[in-house]
């Protein structure tokens, strides 16, 4: 055609070339065909309330816990904290509550069981708590498919809102040690574990 | 598998072991157990705030007894006890003052709450704390109540409520207008509803009788009974994982269409013929001739139990 | 607190893939009610119900970027906190979902300390992996994308599942676009190879 260039010579290509641009072509292909099965995931249970909490950071209603995390925590937020609780002390003290009618009463009550006893269960999970943890945890290892299932997902994420629930009680008995309200709470949630618990393990099993 | 069998009857038994002890450890009032005298030092406040029609009411309580009246004055009054018990009087005079509260009208508002200020030199506390409200509003009043381990008790309002509470039970009576509840492991128990309900519960036991008006119920775990009343225009259940039961007068005053996921639906026998099941579903459509209220739940993993007239079907 | 990114055409679009975020948009009561701080009660319930409607898309996505389930969480949690905190700024001019799914993705980039920090291609490859098998599930892609290098993986995730444009990915994560392309291409081999 245009002789004016010398001929240069052709190559040609590796004869498997075709295969690896087809074998790239497929596999983009099969790929995003498999992308959208990709497998969807719940976050823990306990997360809304964990946003919530952090969403009423000014909460007025909180109870100040008696020894609060003492870790690393620096001298400026240490003495920030001190001034915080001197100012809502002193907001407190001169509020004017001077208007409410205010008097104190005193009555003697007869009861059976003592305030302050230590709390009913350790604070920790016992090991019977644990030993079903492992259990679900190696079954889910184990056979992964099964856990899979809708189900156990419900289940497992419903035990993981109750062992939250379980240890906020923990963290308010440390405050109002053995009140029977909290009592009352500690064994709701135990029972409740204890079923969720035990209808995962069978599930798991079957 | 033989292994994971034995491990998880292992499991099991430790876990009903737990329990029992559980149950011994909460009911100690065993022979030879001497009574003790408490010292109950209660700090009572009392306080009238004018309420004006629209007027926005915020309750925050925390581990508090509440009980909320409606009457026709335009007047708030506030009652608040605010208890320590402790065998040692100086020891709960002490710690009765661990309460703080706020009675007041603020930015249009009317704030009540109450919370606990433990100082943190005084070690662990050794009463029992506990808050009395006792609170009569205007029955039209727009009330949003919170609180956390303790009873709340709503009687004759028509206005706006909203509840939001965890442990503790909730008793409803007489109640119109519009109510949302959200409960967390608290029970409910309710009785002449006829309004507009909201409720949203999670491990909750629900009991509701003579509920009329718009319902719609949702829960989660737990248990809801419920007596619909003739009085009713919808009522809406979506629940899961509930044990639901609904006790008619007579059945034929309602609409049915009701549809469960992997659990029976028992319907008394009469109407076995109006109950299909397939791929794990059930599902019971009933439509009496003439306009009826019409109940639709959905539910899952858990029995749904429809009653009439003769209570022959039993959960 | 960290600069929004201003969604892009793309984003507008909606989906490149099936993504149940894009294809479920949210109404505009309910942004206004997760707005409305005059009614605290209403408030909070309506941005509940948001967050339960999208915390499965944004968590999945979170937990493949991190690849650890409490690093998930928490990235999750901070995102949905700036999502109400910053409500006010969202203009309706992509969804809301493209929306809370740039800021998942830029707190998951932030918790894994990524930017600036990478990349290399540091694992020998075959010349030529095999194709992948046909038989190739859901859930064994998902298997191999957690064992790809972070890096790779992220890019890989943000252009391929997210939808991303090789630009936005470079914006974000401080590289260049030549850098995110070559990683997803990577990561593409990576796949191939453990999944022939």
């Amino acid at each position: 055609m245009n002789d004016s260039i010398p001929q240069l010579p052709e190559y040609d290509p590796h004869p498997d070339l075709w295969a690896r641009i087809e074998a790239d072509l497929q596999a983009d292909e099969l790929l995003s065909r498999r992308l959208p099965d990709l497998p969807s995931y719940e976050p823990k249970a306990s997360l809304w309330h964990a946003i919530e909490q952090n969403l009423n950071t000014p909460e007025p209603t909180r109870v100040r816990p008696l020894r609060t995390q003492r870790t690393s925590r620096p001298l400026w937020a240490g003495l920030a904290a001190a001034a915080v609780v001197v100012l809502i002390g002193s907001w407190l003290l001169l509020r004017p509550e001077a208007t409410d009618d205010v008097r104190i009463e005193y009555a003697v009550e007869q009861t059976d069981a003592l305030p302050g006893q230590e709390p009913l269960a350790p604070a920790s999970e016992s090991l019977a708590d644990k030993r079903a943890e492992e259990f679900i945890a190696r079954q889910c290892a184990e056979q992964q498919l099964a856990c899979q299932r809708p189900e156990v997902h419900e289940l497992r994420n419903q035990l993981a809102s109750l062992t939250a629930e379980q240890q906020r009680i923990e963290r308010e008995q440390q405050i109002f040690g053995n009140d029977p309200v909290l009592v009352q709470a500690q064994v709701r949630i135990e029972n409740q574990r204890a079923e969720v618990t035990k209808e995962l393990i069978t599930l798991l099993r079957s | 598998m033989k292994q994971l069998l034995v491990t998880a009857h292992r499991v099991g038994m430790a876990l009903v072991r737990r329990l029992g002890l559980a149950v011994f450890l909460l009911f100690p009032a065993m022979p030879g157990i001497a009574q003790v005298s408490m010292q109950v030092v209660t700090k009572v406040v009392e306080k009238d705030l004018p309420y004006t029609d629209g007027q926005r009411i915020r309750l925050v309580a925390q581990k508090a007894d509440v009980v909320v009246k409606g009457w026709n004055r335009p007047t708030v009054s506030i009652r608040l006890r605010l208890v320590a018990r402790h065998p040692d009087r100086a020891v709960a005079e002490r710690e009765v003052a661990y309460h703080q509260y706020v009675l007041q009208a603020e930015n249009g508002r009317i704030e009540l709450s109450n919370q606990f200020i433990i100082p943190q030199r005084a070690g662990k506390l050794q009463s029992q704390l506990k808050a009395i409200y006792e609170i009569s509003l205007p029955n039209k009043a727009l009330l949003i109540l919170k609180n956390s381990f303790g009873d709340i008790r709503l009687t004759d309002l028509a206005g706006d409520v909203s509840v939001n509470f965890e442990f503790g039970k909730l008793t409803l009576e007489d109640i119109g207008g519009k109510l949302t509840v959200v409960s967390n492991y608290g029970d409910i128990d309710g009785r002449n509803l006829d309004g507009t309900l909201t409720l949203k519960a999670e491990k909750a036991d629900v009991s509701l009788r003579e509920l009329g008006g718009t319902a719609v119920l949702q829960s989660r775990y737990g248990k809801l009974t419920v007596f619909p009343a003739t009085t009713s225009h919808a009522l809406t259940i979506e629940a899961a994982r509930t044990e639901i039961l609904i006790a008619t007068k007579r059945i034929s005053d309602f609409k049915f269409d009701v549809i469960s996921t992997f659990a029976d639906i028992r319907v008394p026998d009469w109407l076995a013929d109006q109950l299909s099941k397939y791929n794990g579903k059930q599902v019971f459509t009933y439509q009496p001739a003439g306009r009826k209220p019409e109940i639709t739940i959905q539910n899952s993993y858990s029995t749904v139990v429809i009653q009439g007239e003769k209570t022959l079907v039993d959960r | 607190m960290f600069r929004l990114a201003t969604p892009t055409d793309k984003h507008e679009q909606g989906p490149v893939r099936n993504d149940p975020v894009r294809s479920d948009p949210v109404g505009k009561d309910l942004v206004e009610q997760c707005r409305a701080t005059d009614r605290p009660v209403a408030q909070r319930a309506a941005q509940r119900q948001l967050f339960e409607q999208y915390k499965r898309a944004m968590f999945s996505t979170a937990y493949r970027i991190l690849n650890d389930y409490d690093h998930a969480n928490d990235a999750l949690q901070d995102a949905f906190v700036d999502v109400f905190r910053n409500l006010d700024q969202f203009t309706f001019r992509s969804t809301l979902g493209a929306w809370i799914k740039t800021i998942v993705v830029r707190q998951a980039i932030r918790k894994q300390h990524l930017e600036g920090r990478f990349l290399t291609i540091d694992e020998a490859l075959h010349d030529q992996p095999a194709p992948f098998r046909d038989s190739l599930t859901g859930a064994e892609l998902d298997a191999a994308i957690r064992t790809l290098p972070d890096g790779a993986r992220t890019i890989f995730l943000l252009v391929e599942v997210e939808g991303y444009a090789h630009k936005e990915v470079a914006e974000m994560l401080g590289i260049s676009e030549g850098t995110s392309k070559s990683q997803t291409s990577y990561a593409k081999k990576l796949l191939r190879q453990r999944l022939s």
